[in-house]
């Protein structure tokens, strides 16, 4: 093993994640070159002051705050069943459903709407009145009468009114 | 797949197991705290923001999923949260200014666990005071993640896999960010050593 294979381990040996064999072999050339001697005598002096340093101990009552806090978490809970975030976060597939709904109950109005002026047209079709004009070769005219412009020349309506009037 | 002690807490803890859930508190508070307090410097906020941190484990509970190892998700966690910290003081700076360590006495701050003043010498003591000081300021200029992943090293032992999940990058990254840590580490603190 070389000086830059090495060092390359450092890492690993002083983290104990190399197998004994590697750890062996690591060691013997430490003992025998004095350039990675200094090296690793620094890597690992650093890492023992760092890790040597102390510590920030917690409170003694640093669980029991813990467990207050979730007692608060767990109370103020039902309170938070509306709040904005959760209103937010079922803000899109609210609008989503909404949207369909809306859009299925209009295609729904759509063909009820074509059946309510299918059965007006046979309404239509079967008053005496429009009989007599003669005008059931054309349902779209007699269904869209008002919707015709502009007005026919020859009003029937007007000529059957004329009509019953001289007679 | 054999769990791990804390996972199958963890998974009475989803079952809203308070007992479990204080076991893991009192078992990871430390190593929380100890991580937290070398990112935002501040003792007195460090221990707010790590119960805020098993706090949050409480509320994501249902989250939790046993393919993760929990000290991975529970590291994450506050890992995550410390950022947040450390970008809202970035936004508001006065809030950032370190405050001293408070005598604590009553059992509601956290204290430094020191060394038996018997075993070594005042001039030793001294030395190795000052050798701290050098190494929390070397540690406080690191970069983040470098920081971090050393940090689950000392405190938790945590192995090169487990640091990049909580990293959130590849393990020959991770691997690379621990060897720049210590040499950026070793180059700081040389002068102190040799002395």
């Amino acid at each position: 093993m070389n000086c830059t294979q090495f060092q390359a381990e450092f890492d690993r040996l002083l983290d104990g994640q190399l197998d004994a064999r590697t750890s062996e072999s690591l060691r013997a050339h430490l003992a025998n070159c004095p350039d990675c001697a200094a090296a690793w005598g620094g890597y690992e002096g650093a890492w023992a002051a760092f890790a040597s340093a102390p510590e920030l101990e917690p409170s003694s009552n640093f669980a029991a705050r813990v467990m207050s806090g979730i007692e608060r978490v767990e109370r103020e809970l039902p309170a938070r069943v509306w709040s904005f975030p959760r209103l937010a976060r079922w803000f899109a597939p609210v609008t989503a459903a909404l949207a369909l709904f809306a859009a299925a109950t209009g295609i729904w109005t759509h063909y009820e709407s074509d059946a309510d002026q299918t059965a007006s047209q046979e309404l239509v079709v079967n008053l005496p009145v429009v009989q007599h004009l003669d005008l059931l070769n054309d349902l779209d005219i007699i269904a869209n009468l008002d919707r015709l412009a502009p007005p026919p020349e020859h009003d029937p309506i007007e000529e059957m009114m004329s009509a019953l009037w001289n007679s | 797949m054999a769990f791990d002690p804390d996972t199958e807490l963890m998974l009475k803890v989803r079952r809203d197991d308070r007992a479990a859930f204080e076991t893991l508190v009192v078992k990871y508070q430390r190593p929380v705290l100890n991580m937290i307090y070398r990112s935002i410097s501040d003792p007195t906020e460090a221990e707010d923001l790590s119960q805020n941190v098993f706090v949050q484990v409480w509320k994501s509970r249902g989250r939790y999923k046993p393919s993760a190892k929990f000290s991975t998700w529970l590291f994450t966690i506050a890992r995550n949260m410390c950022l947040n910290e450390v970008r809202r003081r970035a936004r508001h700076p006065a809030d950032s200014l370190d405050k001293p360590l408070t005598d604590a006495t009553d059992g509601n701050e956290s204290v430094w666990q020191v060394p038996d003043p018997g075993a070594k010498s005042p001039v030793e003591n001294a030395l190795s005071a000052e050798l701290h000081r050098r190494v929390d300021a070397a540690l406080a200029a690191l970069p983040e993640d470098q920081r971090t992943a050393l940090l689950l090293l000392r405190h938790h032992h945590m192995p090169y896999e487990e640091i990049a999940k909580v990293l959130r990058c590849s393990l020959s990254a991770t691997k690379s960010i621990i060897h720049r840590a210590r040499a950026t580490l070793r180059d700081q603190l040389k002068p102190y050593l040799q002395s």
